[in-house]
């Protein structure tokens, strides 16, 4: 299937905060309550469609062990978007939010789309960190913020789908050089900058593998 | 308590091990597991039952009984318990297999021929090849097992029957080699496999009976039990130091989503199987300050323990097994690194089209195998099919004992008696690693630098970081090395293990370090012995054909001794077990003519794929007939289609080969010249051959051919679909779990088999080339 854009994403978070849970429920629309630890990087993708055109997103999850951060600071480059994940139920998942901003902050390209979720929202009851702390983080930083829950789909769509509209709206307003690769988008085999044609490409030599 | 007594009625011809068993289930309704021993004949007026524990026993049991009943002891005791049933067999290896590991076999109907038959050819060829095995064992495995791959079709797994012809009467694993030849060939029965792969993880010391391995295992849970209390019984009483509750807590949840769809770790999180996949791997991390723990080790762990179903055990194996796979967590990252510019190599050797693809498709960094390489492959297949895949994987690798008794703690934990941090973070070496790919793939790195991957001083140094860990073990190896054998110091444990005076001089020939040792004092020398011996089985190839660097060969003397359990100390007393390795030691000069009739039988015996390709000759287009193809006779000499086919001819060919690694360094570093992607269409002739098997893979030769495997197989798709980078990583993340054992097996042995005969044929054919291999 071809594609007007396609759009490199990268999803970060402590170890446990359901980040594999989040990439398999937009992936397959399904949940997997016990999930298999990601070693080093898993991979997903997805076409989805904003303004009309067929964008494809291909996300690289993951692992979040504490000893793997430095590998996660590698696969920054040439990431357009990031999901920066934290489970509401576990505060030291959200206090370790600022190191991992600074992460992406520093190894990231600065146009780099970064969405703050706080997961498993589906377990009110043991929340342990308020939205409005989600919220006021995410201001305080300049990120998009939203709570979702892997396991009910709640938000999962909007996540990544808002999250690649942010990264559109950035093409459309010419902050993103989209003939560099570094930042992670890139230009569908039809397509030139220009044109913004529909995808309309015979062939289909660009086949997702899960679409 | 009165025993009851029944009389059955069985046709010999029909009865195997398991039906016999059923029978007495039934007629004794014993629901419990329960052991079998029968009369063998009278000897002075008093009866000898020998344990029945195979299909091999029954028919024994059948043949030897003179009267006109067989007469069978039935015990309601699981042998776990310790008690020997006969005191002249050590029946470690047999006491394991319960009732319900042997119940779950599926091929019930079919098994009892096909067992008996395996064994029957299997103890021929093991009566004719003995002599062979005794070359083997200089020459390393795996010419042993070019021949069989020659010859033999894939057998069955290793039954009960076939696992007791390695056995001598003490139950002494006497034909290591082949031992391990047999489970590379068709895997092992999963009943057996508790036994077998606590030899094939290198628990053991050299040269064991079975009765002493068994104290050694009781001794190893003893002390596992002991590293375990030390943080666990502070930790349940809520004393635990920050260490430990990090560790707990990255533990726990990784336990927790590991393995969870098999049924011994199902249902909810208190299944006491996580709990004990939790403890092992916690003290480890504990025990191992310098790799602590890191995600991908519940995995390996979590075969271990379904495999053992015992918690020490399962850690014993475990640290076996991360002796060798330590390096893939360590900070530096260079055993992934290593495997990632081999895997790459024999990618550009054996599937140039493929390879030139994945680099237009920029994943020719290989990221997509870093799961693969870190686990062994361990999550690709389904969990029984990975089991199999791992009984070939660990037996394409010689023996590696232990020096001494295996190390339960490291060098660290062991000069401090506690964890203290290790030298870094512990997973620095995936960033090292995942850096170098991803800078590749990103388009940074060229055609030559991934070549360059490694420059020779690192692939030196890997290949011998082997040695020196051994020397590091060797100097905290809590043995007592003295002349005299009979003066022991009492451990507090059941067995010590005493490296006799008579030690080899044996010595590395690929290790300047192991030069430099035979300078030092004996005492030295005898400590690195055991390790040097075993580890570089392989290693000694490439050199034995080297007049001047040749393997002095080597006594080794294991004398053991069996002291401080009283109950076990008379009937041990006696028992001094020395094993001695001196067929070769009272010939040191003939070691190497010896070697070079082994690598010339071994020539021939890989005749009959030479002349496959000689018949191609014949024809008009040689060229084309030996263009590298998949899955057969493939160009792993890493020479062009031409030269391979002087090859046949003229294997010093091979000398005028661009080898060197010292070439390596070339092209500059990452990101250096650029070489344009157009040179994969004569990618061969540039190519440097592939390493030898010992340093393959850092020393993991058949990984990096299962991997290839996992490749091809999955290449047309790729290909005809034009996936990307992306795209193909996830389609292999969708092949979790999912790929075809047999299929993946076939092709790996195969490839393997024709890389091992190109090897023997360049070592044969190149004295010189040695030297090159090893970077020197």
């Amino acid at each position: 299937m071809s594609y007007a854009y396609l759009f490199k994403y990268i999803i970060i978070g402590d170890t446990g905060v359901g980040k594999s849970c989040l990439l398999l429920q937009f992936t397959d629309k399904r949940f997997q309550p016990v999930h298999d630890l990601t070693i080093g990087v898993e991979f997903g993708a997805r076409m989805i469609t904003i303004d009309g055109k067929q964008i494809k997103l291909q996300i690289w999850d993951t692992a979040g062990q504490e000893s793997f951060r430095s590998i996660t600071r590698s696969y920054y480059r040439g990431a357009a978007g990031a999901l920066l994940v934290y489970d509401i139920t576990r505060r030291d998942t959200f206090n370790h939010l600022t190191s991992w901003l600074e992460d992406a902050r520093q190894h990231a390209s600065s146009n780099m789309a970064i969405m703050l979720i706080g997961n498993k929202s589906d377990l009110e009851a043991r929340r342990d960190v308020k939205r409005e702390e989600g919220e006021a983080f995410a201001r305080e930083h300049g990120l998009i913020f939203m709570e979702t829950s892997a396991k009910t789909a709640s938000n999962v769509e909007e996540a990544f789908i808002n999250t690649a509209k942010e990264i559109y709206q950035k093409i459309q307003d010419g902050v993103f050089d989209i003939n560099n690769e570094a930042n992670g988008i890139k230009i569908g085999p039809q397509h030139s900058p220009t044109s913004g044609l529909p995808a309309s490409s015979p062939g289909g030599n660009q086949g997702g593998g899960c679409c | 308590m009165q025993p009851e007594c029944k009389k059955l009625c069985v046709d010999p011809r029909l009865t195997s091990f398991q039906v016999l068993q059923k029978l007495l289930a039934k007629a004794f309704n014993i629901t419990e597991a329960f052991s079998v021993s029968y009369q063998a004949n009278v000897k002075d007026g008093k009866a000898i039952y020998l344990a029945m524990v195979s299909d091999w026993d029954v028919d024994a049991a059948f043949l030897s009984s003179s009267d006109p009943f067989l007469r069978l002891k039935v015990e309601i005791k699981p042998f776990e318990q310790g008690e020997l049933l006969h005191d002249k067999l050590g029946l470690e290896d047999w006491d394991i297999i319960g009732h319900n590991d042997v119940t779950k076999r599926n091929d019930d109907a079919s098994r009892f021929p096909q067992s008996r038959l395996d064994s029957f050819t299997e103890s021929i060829s093991n009566q004719v090849t003995r002599t062979v095995s005794q070359v083997s064992r200089v020459m390393g495995l795996k010419n042993a097992a070019i021949e069989v791959d020659q010859t033999a079709a894939v057998k069955a797994p290793m039954s009960d029957a076939e696992f007791h012809t390695f056995l001598d009467p003490v139950g002494h694993l006497s034909q290591p080699e082949q031992f391990r030849l047999c489970v590379y060939r068709g895997g092992i029965e999963p009943s057996l496999r508790k036994v077998v792969w606590r030899h094939l993880l290198n628990i053991y010391p050299e040269g064991l009976n079975g009765r002493v391995r068994f104290e050694y295992l009781r001794m190893k849970s003893a002390e596992y039990y002991r590293l375990r209390e030390e943080w666990r019984e502070p930790f349940l009483h809520g004393n635990a130091t920050d260490e430990v509750l990090g560790i707990t807590l990255m533990v726990k949840k990784d336990v927790r989503r590991t393995d969870r769809a098999h049924s011994f770790y199902a249902g909810a999180d208190d299944n006491a199987n996580l709990e004990s996949l939790f403890n092992v791997l916690v003290t480890f991390a504990l025990t191992h300050p310098d790799v602590s723990y890191c995600q991908g080790m519940s995995d390996i762990a979590s075969t271990l323990l379904v495999t053992q179903n015992d918690e020490a055990h399962a850690y014993v194996c475990f640290c076996g097994l991360m002796r060798r796979l330590k390096g893939n967590f360590l900070p530096d990252g260079e055993a992934m690194t290593t495997q990632f510019a081999h895997l790459t190599l024999l990618l550009q050797h054996h599937e140039p089209e493929f390879f030139e693809y994945l680099c237009q498709a920029h994943a020719h960094g290989l990221l997509f195998c870093y799961r693969w390489l870190l686990l062994e492959l361990k999550r690709e297949f389904p969990f029984d099919d990975a089991l199999h895949m791992l009984d070939v994987l660990w037996s394409s690798l010689p023996p590696d004992y232990p020096d001494g008794q295996l190390d339960l703690v490291d060098a660290v934990y062991h000069n401090h008696g506690v964890a203290s941090p290790g030298p870094g973070s512990p997973t620095d070496s995936y960033i090292a690693t995942c850096s170098r790919r991803l800078h590749l793939q990103s388009g940074g790195g060229t055609t030559q630098s991934l070549t360059n991957g490694i420059n020779p001083t690192q692939r030196l140094r890997s290949g011998m970081d082997g040695a020196k860990s051994g020397k590091v073990q060797s100097e905290r190896a809590k043995v007592v090395r003295e002349n005299d054998s009979r003066a022991v110091s009492q451990p507090p444990t059941g067995v010590e293990l005493l490296n006799g005076g008579k030690h080899s001089r044996s010595h590395s020939p690929c290790s300047t370090d192991a030069d430099s040792d035979r300078s030092k004092e004996a005492d030295d020398e005898a400590k690195s012995n055991n390790f040097n011996v075993s580890n570089n089985v392989l290693a000694c190839r490439p050199n034995c054909t080297d007049k001047s660097n040749h393997a002095e060969s080597c006594p080794i003397n294991i004398v053991v001794h069996c002291h401080s359990d009283p109950a076990c100390g008379a009937a041990l007393g006696d028992d001094v077990l020395e094993m001695d390795n001196s067929h070769f030691a009272d010939k040191p000069a003939s070691a190497c003519s010896l070697c070079k009739k082994a690598a010339s039988a071994c020539a021939c015996a890989a005749a009959p794929l030479a002349v496959d390709v000689s018949e191609n000759r014949d024809e008009n287009n040689p060229a084309a007939k030996l263009r590298p193809r998949t899955n057969s006779a493939p160009d792993i000499s890493g020479v062009s289609p031409q030269q391979s086919l002087r090859l046949t001819t003229s294997t010093n060919t091979l000398r005028s080969l661009p080898t060197s690694p010292r070439r390596r360094d070339d092209g500059g570093g990452v990101g250096g010249g650029v070489v344009p992607t157009v040179d994969f269409t004569r990618p061969a002739a540039r190519l440097p051959r592939l390493p030898p098997p010992h340093e393959f893979g850092g020393g993991k030769p058949f990984l990096m051919f299962l991997c290839l495997s996992l490749m091809t197989q999955q290449k047309e798709l790729i290909m005809s679909r034009r996936l990307d980078h992306n795209d193909i990583a996830v389609h292999f993340d969708r092949l979790v779990r999912k790929h075809n054992v047999q299929c993946v097996l076939r092709d790996a042995r195969s490839l393997y088999a024709a890389y091992l005969k190109a090897h023997a044929e360049s070592l044969a054919a190149d004295d010189d080339s040695a030297s090159d291999d090893l970077g020197v």
